[in-house]
């Protein structure tokens, strides 16, 4: 019954996606231009070059985000991790601040936050075997994110009114303005870490309880981070590169999806997380494209609205979040 | 902020209040001694307490006003955000009791003022007046465009004063300018600066809406360096120039008038000037009539792109001002973001911009309205400007 409701709320969130939005259109104008067959421009661009990518790319960086949470959380056995401990979102960050600073911007800022991304995790990655212990890799990532983060705050402070404020635009947040190029390499990134998490179920179950047991149980610890930060990484890198440093999904909807599962087992929680964070995602989406205020709130905004009260409200319940 | 009473003025420039008081006396007498000035009200007349004349009058600017008393003549700096005529400082030629000082005062130095500034604008605004040789120093001397200031830095007769924000403290007291012209937001190192007598003089002239409005700006550097008559001077020839180019386009009916729309976009939203604007006012007055022109607002407009869209997708010109490496070109829109492509501007070759990593637009083209007019005229109207080369603004070539 979970599933199925689950499902079907990610389902409505996307009609909602669909057919809701700033200007309004008639339902069957919405699926003349989703079939190709609408005769108006504004509404095609509005619908097939606006909407269904936007819906699009929240359904796979909320899914995305929230499986990279939940890896970080399991591996490091710390309900306060995150996407973001690595120092992957940091190292996405230096590069668009880079870039911005350089006059540059569009396809280019999204390039060099993958840049960015991509080297903090090969980094991290080359570092890794040097460093057995979750923890020290931990503080590891913890200390690259500053590191990158200090430079990032020395490039603002170098640079320009105008780069500055492109900046802080990136660092809000958003599932907008994506193109479908875009979204398909955004995919190509998630899709393949949620089928890497799923086979590796088994072995998350392991891990979780304890990395002496899941060594003793056979468990290749190696290759078991290996594929851990790397399905991190590619998220993580991906989705901040196109939409930002999308705050406290990952942080958040891990603890949701065991709330409302109430189990421990990787083969429920990995589709589990995923489809909430899929209709988080989109659910985030539509509040930010409400017309509050000027122009709708940031998307980090609505994200930290959204995620702390539903967190403490569980907490609050008595359940078992992590 | 502005300081009551500047110290340093006080301290250490005996021998110019003396000849100021001199000349003061001389003012007073040729005046008609015994004349009653309005303390309240600004003055049409030509002041005569400075040393050289001030047309004290301010046709387009909002956010200063000259006021003469009977010892003095202050600028006065009003408040552009509130709009509502509270002055946020003052600036004084001549002498001013502290008894009688209701606002923040800076005194000036009769001659040979050391002036720095926070701000590039202040800088191109000096320079349209001759008035760089009183600049001491500069906050990101290296954005600075202007060719003169860029030589004076070279030969370190301008100093960099860049810091942590923005203005470095020790390196402006090394400076040791008389006054620093600064924004009305204010800086955690003003009050130590103050505290060392110098005076903090806070200018708007980023918030005025018409574009001679901000270029007028220049006849307050001019009263700060003494430069009042060439100030005076060069506004009054951009004022004819632009006010003929207005001319010239007035006489264009209204269904001859190009849809024109601005702004950038970020985050999914379009981020557009209002009709109030310094560009508002710009497209009206080239002969286009604004997209948004609806739209009379403090502060930026937020559409949604989809509200954006459904505005602009018809509009016949779409003006943008980039900061890019290169020209802008098409394909480079197009790359940007497909969608652009549906615009009709984009779709019939009527976009332009300005590249201001090329040209000093957020500097020079301050003080030069008439020229970025010219621009927006020749592209709206060809026909009116045969021959016309671009300046700042120019058209998105394939």
């Amino acid at each position: 019954m979970r599933w199925i409701l689950a499902a079907m709320a990610v389902v409505v969130l996307i009609a909602a996606e669909l057919f809701l939005g700033q200007v309004v259109l008639a339902p069957l104008d919405v699926v003349k231009a989703l079939v190709g067959a609408s005769d108006n421009a504004v509404t095609h661009i509005i619908v097939t070059g606006s909407r269904l990518p936007r819906a699009l790319t929240a359904a796979l960086a909320g899914g995305g985000l929230a499986l990279a949470g939940l890896l970080m959380q399991q591996y490091f056995h710390n309900p306060l991790a995150g996407p973001g401990v690595l120092g992957i979102s940091s190292g996405a960050g230096l590069g668009v601040a880079l870039v911005v600073m350089a006059g540059l911007g569009g396809n280019s800022i999204v390039g060099a936050a993958f840049a960015g991304a991509m080297a903090v995790l090969v980094l991290i990655l080359a570092f890794a075997r040097r460093m057995p212990q979750p923890v020290s890799l931990l503080i590891f990532g913890l200390m690259t994110g500053y590191l990158v983060s200090a430079v990032v705050t020395i490039v603002q402070a170098g640079t320009t009114s105008e780069a500055l404020r492109s900046f802080v635009f990136w660092g809000m947040g958003s599932f907008a303005d994506l193109s479908y190029g875009q979204v398909a390499v955004l995919a190509l990134a998630v899709v393949p870490a949620v089928l890497l998490s799923l086979r590796m179920h088994r072995r998350m179950d392991l891990w979780s309880l304890g990395e002496a047991y899941a060594r003793s149980s056979g468990l290749n610890v190696v290759r078991f981070r290996w594929e851990v930060l790397l399905a991190t990484g590619l998220i993580t890198g991906a989705v901040t590169a196109y939409c930002g440093p999308v705050a406290f999904i990952g942080l958040a909807v891990p603890h949701v999806a065991r709330g409302i599962w109430q189990s421990g087992r990787h083969s429920v929680l990995v589709p589990a997380v995923v489809i909430s964070g899929m209709a988080v995602g989109l659910a985030c989406d539509l509040l930010v494209r409400l017309p509050i205020g000027a122009g709708g709130l940031p998307l980090n905004a609505v994200t930290a609205f959204f995620g702390a009260p539903v967190v403490i409200a569980l907490l609050l319940k008595g359940r078992r979040v992590f | 902020m502005c300081n009551i009473l500047k110290y340093k003025q006080q301290t250490q420039y005996p021998t110019v209040r003396f000849v100021l008081l001199l000349f003061l006396g001389i003012g007073w007498m040729l005046a008609g001694c015994g004349v009653e000035a309005d303390s309240s009200a600004p003055v049409t007349r030509k002041a005569v307490v400075d040393f050289a004349p001030v047309d004290t009058v301010v046709r387009y600017a909002e956010g200063f006003d000259f006021v003469a008393t009977e010892n003095a003549l202050c600028l006065r700096l009003l408040d552009l955000e509130k709009r509502d005529g509270s002055v946020l400082c003052q600036v004084c030629r001549g002498t001013v009791s502290s008894d009688n000082t209701q606002v923040p005062t800076v005194l000036l130095p009769g001659s040979g003022i050391r002036l720095a500034t926070v701000s590039t604008t202040h800088i191109a605004l000096l320079s349209a007046i001759g008035g760089l040789s009183a600049v001491v120093g500069t906050v990101y001397a290296d954005r600075i465009l202007d060719p003169e200031a860029k030589l004076l830095i070279q030969q370190k007769k301008i100093a960099d004063l860049t810091g942590e924000h923005d203005l470095d403290t020790e390196r402006t007291l090394q400076a040791n300018p008389d006054v620093v012209t600064s924004y009305p937001f204010g800086g955690a190192q003003y009050p130590v600066l103050e505290s060392a007598g110098i005076g903090i003089i806070p200018l708007s002239e980023y918030l005025e809406t018409h574009p001679l409005g901000r270029a007028e700006w220049m006849k307050v550097m001019g009263f700060l360096t003494n430069r009042s008559a060439a100030a005076d001077s060069v506004f009054a020839a951009v004022e004819a120039r632009y006010n003929t180019l207005v001319a010239l386009t007035a006489p264009v009916p209204a269904d001859e008038r190009p849809l024109l729309y601005t702004g950038s976009h970020a985050n999914g939203q379009w981020y557009a000037p209002p009709a109030n604007s310094f560009m508002g006012r710009f497209s009206e007055h080239a002969g286009g009539r604004y997209l948004f022109a609806d739209a009379v607002q403090p502060g930026n407009l937020t559409l949604d792109f989809e509200q954006f869209i459904v505005r602009a997708v018809d509009a016949d010109y779409w003006g943008r001002v980039v900061y890019t490496p290169g020209p802008l070109t098409y394909d480079d829109i197009a790359t940007e973001d497909n969608r652009y492509t549906a615009l009709r501007a984009f779709r019939e070759r009527k976009v332009f911009y300005c590249n201001a990593a090329e040209t000093d637009y957020f500097g020079r083209a301050i003080t030069e309205p008439d020229a970025v007019l010219a621009d927006l005229t020749a592209l709206l109207h060809p026909q009116l400007l045969p021959g016309h080369v671009y300046c700042y603004f120019k058209p998105v070539r394939d």
